[in-house]
């Protein structure tokens, strides 16, 4: 017998910007609201001191069965998939794109501008920022454009954080503390970070926001229902209409009772990979390429960034692990003005221990033991190494997809997803002068300290991806508008990660989430 | 002594001092306030004793090797590992080491006898030293290995005591204690020295 599981709005997925969605459309609608989720439930904070332990001994997954089994696909980001998504262990860090990621057809004649501006998402990024809870401090007005300031001071720079920061602004460069959601002071009932270093992948303190404290607080009081180990497989048209009236899903703990989620909006935000995938799993006669596909671009122009990184060793004192996970971050290459060729991107600082660890093997070939260990580390770590790295973004080709998979199936027999990720030719033909460009700029960072680059790498794979279902005013080229409307099933909203346009060249989860909460103002409305 | 397999644990005892194995390993380790453990105590402390800095003191090596020795037999093979950003592989905690660590011991007592006609034990540091030389002359040790993945004990021990708060403060003389819960008011502070 089919389970039917009625409401107004049905989200799918429960990731972070699912989560402060729900938050939002409950205290802005008077509505009934179902999440659907396919993964687990996740521990309790009060255990997460010994999985945070077990981790740190032994390398342990302090999120074990964070996925479903037989849910995969090659080159994915990563495999999680449970209450909270990804953003369980997330790093915590929330950069908000800068003004010109949205325009980089319109000042730099590369890419495609977004269908909105920075100054249209400024209050979500402010709200976003505070239903979280941000720590940031205020970088240079003409870098850090924000109208309203970080709901919580900064989180403070560490001893090593101070002199890498004199050490950029001896290059000319202003580096400031890296926006975080981690509390520098007590927020929302969570406590104040306590610098233990293991933000990613567990807090064990609650002082980074992760989506399980909605959720906690939404279940507690009534104003979701959160439906977990349920995979939403199908979106099913009403008959003779473009509106979605049924989600089939697959309850994963009884697979052979149906169950079918009726709602009067629905709303996929099941980020990159398995949003376009679930429209394009949903084909019918009329939809024959899948729902919300009469463009042919859900699943294409799948987007992130890349980055190229370096560390430098430096005449200074450091002493790694005061605080190994918060950094300095600048926006001077973000916001370059005038190009003569496109380069944008991010810069950030952190201190390391990268050349400086502990050894049994000096460079001669010889080993170490007993004093002799600890002698050679010592002199190791008389000098100071800084990490810098910069994100750069990477424009999209059309033909960036997310496909249906044929040869590969779920364990319900639903072709898998199959990733496969491809630069526009203006981003292809840029990526050396990009690389360079950043290369050149740490060397000059290493000057500028009397330092030495020990090691430079480029990474290959895209970082916070995003795309598959990108927004745009014209419905012959997207598949939603601004605020995640579909352009084909006025019912249907895509949110987050793969509406984006481009990937910036920041991690994307505050504008994911900043998307979902303009979409919110959409969703459900009248 | 629950994971020692017979087979590791007869060898190992067998390649003790006489005296040493008429009272069991366990026994004479905590006679002599050594730490028990999965690994044949005497032999890892003679170990310890050669390999660690003597900065430690007496009591700090104890610590070392009794931090090594819990974390060994609380060990989980099998284990779902984290898995990072990038892959969408889900990897294992290998298999215990346990075994293969103690047949380690055991060669280190049998080169001792070889070679000097002598326990291990009952060597000099600099002698010690020598044959745990030979013993991990072939593995690649300009980096230490998660402890977990080191082919040989000495490797395995001194990568476990590395990776600890106590050695980062050992090392910059100074109480980083990385990892560990602190006032995030107290970040901006240089380290006090400490000697």
């Amino acid at each position: 017998m089919t389970q039917v599981i009625e409401s107004d709005i049905c989200i799918i997925g429960s990731g972070i910007t699912a989560a402060l969605l729900a938050e939002k459309l409950s205290e802005d609608r008077d509505v009934s609201i179902v999440v659907v989720e396919a993964g687990n439930d996740n521990p309790p904070l009060a255990e997460r001191f010994a999985m945070r332990a077990r981790y740190r001994s032994y390398g342990e997954s302090p999120w074990p069965d964070d996925h479903v089994e037989g849910l995969t696909a090659a080159d994915i980001q990563s495999r999680s998939m449970q209450v909270g998504g990804l953003a369980m262990h997330w790093g915590g860090v929330t950069p908000r794109f800068s003004p010109e990621d949205f325009r980089v057809r319109s000042l730099y004649g590369v890419g495609d501008d977004w269908p909105l501006t920075y100054d249209d998402l400024d209050p979500y990024y402010q709200e976003a920022e505070e239903r979280m809870g941000v720590a940031g401090a205020q970088g240079p007005a003409e870098l850090d454009p924000r109208s309203a300031p970080n709901p919580m001071p900064a989180l403070p720079l560490d001893y090593n954080l101070e002199r890498l920061q004199t050490w950029g602004a001896n290059a000319g460069i202003p580096f400031w503390s890296q926006p975080s959601a981690k509390n520098s002071v007590p927020y929302r009932g969570r406590s104040v970070c306590c610098r233990n270093d293991t933000c990613f992948p567990i807090c064990p303190v609650g002082a980074k926001y992760s989506p399980d404290f909605t959720w906690d607080a939404l279940r507690a009081s009534g104003k979701v229902q959160l439906v977990t180990r349920t995979l939403v497989r199908q979106l099913v048209l009403a008959p003779g209409s473009d509106r979605i009236e049924v989600a089939v899903a697959v309850n994963r703990d009884a697979p052979n009772e149906p169950v079918e989620f009726r709602a009067g909006t629905f709303v996929v935000a099941g980020g990159y990979t398995w949003s376009p995938h679930l429209l394009l799993l949903s084909a019918s006669p009329r939809f024959p390429n899948g729902i919300a596909n009469s463009s042919g671009t859900v699943g294409r122009f799948m987007t992130g960034h890349r980055n190229v990184q370096a560390f430098i060793k430096l005449p200074m004192k450091l002493y790694p692990g005061i605080n190994f996970q918060h950094s300095l971050v600048t926006k001077k290459f973000m916001r370059p003005g005038a190009l003569d060729r496109y380069v944008r991107h991010d810069l950030r600082v952190w201190e390391s221990t990268f050349g400086a660890e502990a050894r049994l093997q000096n460079d001669d070939g010889e080993i170490l033991l007993g004093d002799a260990v600890l002698d050679d580390w010592r002199a190791r770590t008389e000098q100071g190494t800084a990490r810098v790295r910069a994100y750069y973004d990477v424009l999209p080709h059309r033909d960036s997809t997310v496909t249906l998979d044929s040869a590969k199936r779920t364990p319900w027999g639903d072709p898998l997803p199959k990733i496969a990720f491809r630069d526009s030719e203006a981003s292809a033909e840029l990526r050396g002068h990009t690389e360079d460009t950043i290369r050149a700029l740490f060397s000059r960072l290493a000057r500028a300290g009397d330092g030495e680059i020990l090691t430079t790498s480029a990474s290959n794979f895209q970082d916070h991806p995003a795309g598959g279902c990108r927004m745009g005013d014209d419905p012959a080229t997207s598949v939603c508008d601004s605020f995640g409307r579909t352009h084909d099933h006025e019912n249907l909203f895509v949110v987050g990660a793969p509406t984006c346009v481009t990937g910036g060249c920041a991690n994307g989860t505050l504008t994911f989430v900043a998307l979902g909460l303009r979409a919110a103002t959409a969703i459900g409305e009248g | 002594m629950s994971k020692l397999r017979r087979r590791t644990f007869v060898k190992a005892a067998a390649a003790l001092p006489i005296a040493v194995s008429a009272v069991g390993v366990e026994g004479f380790a905590r006679s002599a306030g050594q730490a028990t453990g999965p690994l044949a105590p005497e032999l890892l402390h003679a170990v310890g004793e050669a390999v660690l800095p003597r900065e430690l003191g007496a009591d700090g090596m104890v610590r070392a090797i009794t931090q090594f020795q819990r974390w060994l037999r609380e060990y989980t093979p099998g284990a779902e590992r984290l898995h990072g950003y990038g892959t969408g592989e889900i990897r294992s905690t290998p298999d215990d080491p346990t075994g293969r660590w103690n047949d380690d011991l055991a060669a280190l007592e049998t080169q001792a006898r070889t070679r000097a006609s002598a326990a291990f034990v009952e060597l000099d540091v600099a002698a010690r030293q020598d044959i745990i030389r030979a013993a991990i002359a072939g593995d690649r040790l300009n980096r230490l290995p998660d402890p977990v993945g080191a082919r040989h004990v000495v490797v395995g021990l001194l990568a476990h005591f590395y990776r600890t708060p106590d050695a980062a403060n050992l090392c910059y003389r100074a109480p980083i204690d990385p990892f560990a819960c602190r006032p995030l008011a107290d970040a901006p502070n240089e380290p006090a020295p400490r000697r």
